[in-house]
């Protein structure tokens, strides 16, 4: 029944493909177009479901790059932070998606490239420290190990977020929503201007640097 | 050993290697294509000579000594079985050289591959159905089996099975044509950006559209092809058992699988190729006409660079999870965990009461109580009714019962008869006149106090 025009609120709901929909919009997930019947129900009877959802205190977004997501705008709800690591991934993925190299395998890339991306664009050290918060000084005999550990959990959650798919242990497709990475410097305008009007939207949060190599030295 | 065994086995023991430089590949394939072009089927020496001479200038101007070279060259292919001579001349005179199959094949992988389109296709399944029809009606003509040899199977193994061969060997040249146009794609945007999506877009369709003709092609030929090989296999299934219908059914089997397999091809690389049909023209679409200037990657690679000193973070919902009501866990009592008693040493076993011991003791303590004046005393009167052979024993017994009695010091005890030629170091009772009691007890009378 989600083939088009939902007359009321009670036809959406009662489509079989709701409920799956549903749970995956409030874990977190972002649909696109390459999820088939769910992205066609989303897109059929999003006037209805906008409503629906509201009433929640969440926001249904239909993104300009043709993806789906739950933003939740209060506290009534539950709402995640994505982590440091699942950021800078992030943005490694997307990075990926705009090149053209990763046309030629229709979005195939792999983990090294990811990992590659990091050290070069973050630093090694720098990104060791992001990736273990706790932790003070680079200790190069793991951190190689861990720095990739962290990267993979990165992946898995991000894949649980419908950014991306794990075809195997080195291979991902990327997916659409993985632009979302790139929307503070989608616009032309400034990026800090861009990241404000996304934190007083509700769609992002800013947080707290930590310290840079320099001034732990001198503190 | 099967056939395959046989042949790697001769191959491993024949020590047979292949090491070819650029330029002994460049003849190759040169050679290969004077023979089509010309239409030799054999080359003079004197021809090899000149075609080396033309690739070297062609890939090493500077080179020298020509001729030395190429009879090196030559000497090399024909001791890779590359070049065989085919004149039979000997030393005699110049030679007369051709190429292997195995210098055809290499040759053929580097010129112009045959890829399948459209015509070679058509062209193909129509000979090949063509084909069919005549094994089909021979099928029906077949009475010996020599018939079912000659006129049935044999033309489905070989020209048939050419034929089908021929199409996947073109399938495979057009896989790797498409592989090509992806890299080509993707070279298009690296270098033009916003100004390839016309020259990518085009590039799109028309393999597109190369495929969904293939794949009509093989769609519908496959079928007739197929019902085709069914009718071959009744009649040779009519005809009954034999040698001869036995070895067409199995070859019509064999075709049928290939024709399957020749028909999955088109809808599976239709497939793909429409799946990346969609990447491509989605991104096309959402980032290159929406960043024609390419600024997008580097501007998101400042944000990276950026994070660490101005983090954030985006926001999703998350999942409530849900309370899960439990029954409750009625947990039994459990027994205490411990281990059976052991029994350390010999079994224990059921014994009657020692009565005569008993009596003595009993008899012992009467004549204590009697308070006799030493132990000889004592003993002679309790060990009287024990029979003799166990009155050393008693005597110890009888002796062990007098330890509270107080005995006098004396320095050196009397050695005293007590009967049965036994005698005993007497010991003399010192008992409490007063009381009655024995010292002991008055001691421990006095401790009460």
């Amino acid at each position: 029944m989600s083939e088009s025009g939902y007359q009321r609120i009670e036809d959406v709901i009662l489509d079989p493909l709701f409920p799956e929909v549903d749970l995956a919009l409030r874990a977190g997930r972002h649909i696109d177009v390459d999820e088939g019947g769910r992205y066609e129900l989303l897109s059929d009877a999003l006037v209805h479901l906008e409503t629906f959802y509201q009433r929640y205190g969440w926001e249904l977004v239909r993104s300009p790059g043709g993806y789906f997501f739950l933003l939740p705008l209060g506290d009534r709800l539950p709402r995640r932070q994505l982590s440091t690591g699942e950021m800078l991934v992030g943005q490694a993925l997307a990075l990926l998606y705009l090149d053209p190299v990763t046309l030629e395998t229709a979005g195939s890339a792999t983990r090294s490239q990811v990992v590659e991306i990091l050290q070069h664009l973050v630093g090694e050290e720098r990104l060791y420290l992001e990736l273990h918060p706790r932790r003070r000084r680079l200790d190069e005999r793991i951190a190689a190990e861990s720095v990739r550990r962290e990267i993979d959990k990165a992946l898995r959650s991000l894949a649980s977020l419908g950014f991306c798919d794990l075809v195997d242990d080195e291979r991902l497709r990327l997916r659409t929503p993985i632009l979302r990475f790139a929307e503070p410097v989608q616009a032309m305008e400034a990026p800090t201007e861009a990241l404000a009007r996304l934190v007083a939207r509700g769609r992002a949060a800013l947080g707290e640097a930590l310290p840079n190599e320099n001034e732990e030295l001198e503190s | 050993m099967t056939e395959l065994t046989k042949t790697l086995t001769a191959l491993y023991e024949s020590d047979m290697t292949l090491a070819l430089s650029s330029t002994d590949l460049c003849f190759l394939v040169a050679l290969r294509a004077r023979a089509e072009h010309a239409g030799f089927t054999a080359f003079e020496e004197d021809t090899l000579g000149d075609v080396f001479h033309q690739v070297l200038l062609l890939v090493e101007p500077a080179a020298e000594h020509p001729k030395v070279r190429a009879t090196a060259a030559i000497r090399r292919l024909r001791e890779q079985r590359l070049l065989t001579r085919i004149d039979g001349a000997g030393v005699v005179r110049a030679g007369e050289y051709a190429l292997t199959r195995m210098a055809d094949a290499l040759a053929e992988f580097f010129l112009q591959e045959e890829t399948l389109t459209r015509e070679s296709l058509a062209l193909l399944t129509h000979t090949l159905t063509a084909q069919l029809q005549d094994v089909r009606a021979a099928a029906k003509k077949a009475r010996t089996p020599e018939d079912w040899r000659t006129r049935v199977t044999q033309p489905m193994r070989i020209t048939a099975g050419d034929l089908l061969g021929g199409i996947e060997r073109r399938q495979r040249g057009l896989d790797r044509s498409q592989g090509e146009v992806r890299s080509r794609i993707a070279l298009l945007l690296r270098e033009d950006w916003f100004a390839a999506i016309e020259a990518c877009e085009a590039l799109l369709e028309d393999t597109a559209a190369t495929l969904r003709e293939l794949n009509d092609i093989l769609l519908r030929d496959a079928a007739a092809l197929l019902s085709l090989l069914q009718d071959i296999t009744e009649r040779a299934s009519d005809a009954g058992p034999g040698e001869g219908p036995n070895a067409a059914q199995a070859a019509s089997q064999q075709l049928a699988d290939q024709v399957d397999r020749v028909a999955a091809w088109g809808a599976s690389r239709q497939r793909a190729w429409s799946d990346y049909y969609r990447y491509v023209q989605r991104f096309l679409r959402d980032v290159v006409r929406l960043d024609p200037g390419r600024a997008l990657s580097q501007r998101l690679r400042e944000q990276m660079r950026g994070f660490c000193s101005a983090p954030f973070y985006f926001i999703a919902a998350e999942a409530i999870p849900l309370p899960l009501l439990r029954v409750p866990d009625m947990r039994a009592e459990r027994p205490v965990v411990m281990r059976a008693n052991a029994r350390h040493g010999p079994e224990l076993e059921a014994v009657l009461p020692d009565d005569v011991g008993l009596q003595l003791d009993a008899r012992a303590r009467a004549l204590l109580a009697k308070r006799p004046a030493s132990l000889a005393e004592l003993v002679r009167e309790a060990v009287a009714p024990v029979p003799r052979e166990e009155r050393f024993r008693a005597i110890g017994r009888v002796t062990a019962l007098c330890g509270e009695v107080p005995i006098a010091r004396i320095h050196e005890r009397a050695w005293t008869h007590v009967g049965a030629n036994m005698v005993i170091q007497d010991w003399v009772f010192t008992w409490d006149p007063g009381s009655g009691r024995s010292r002991a007890e008055l001691k421990k009378g006095k401790a009460r106090r």
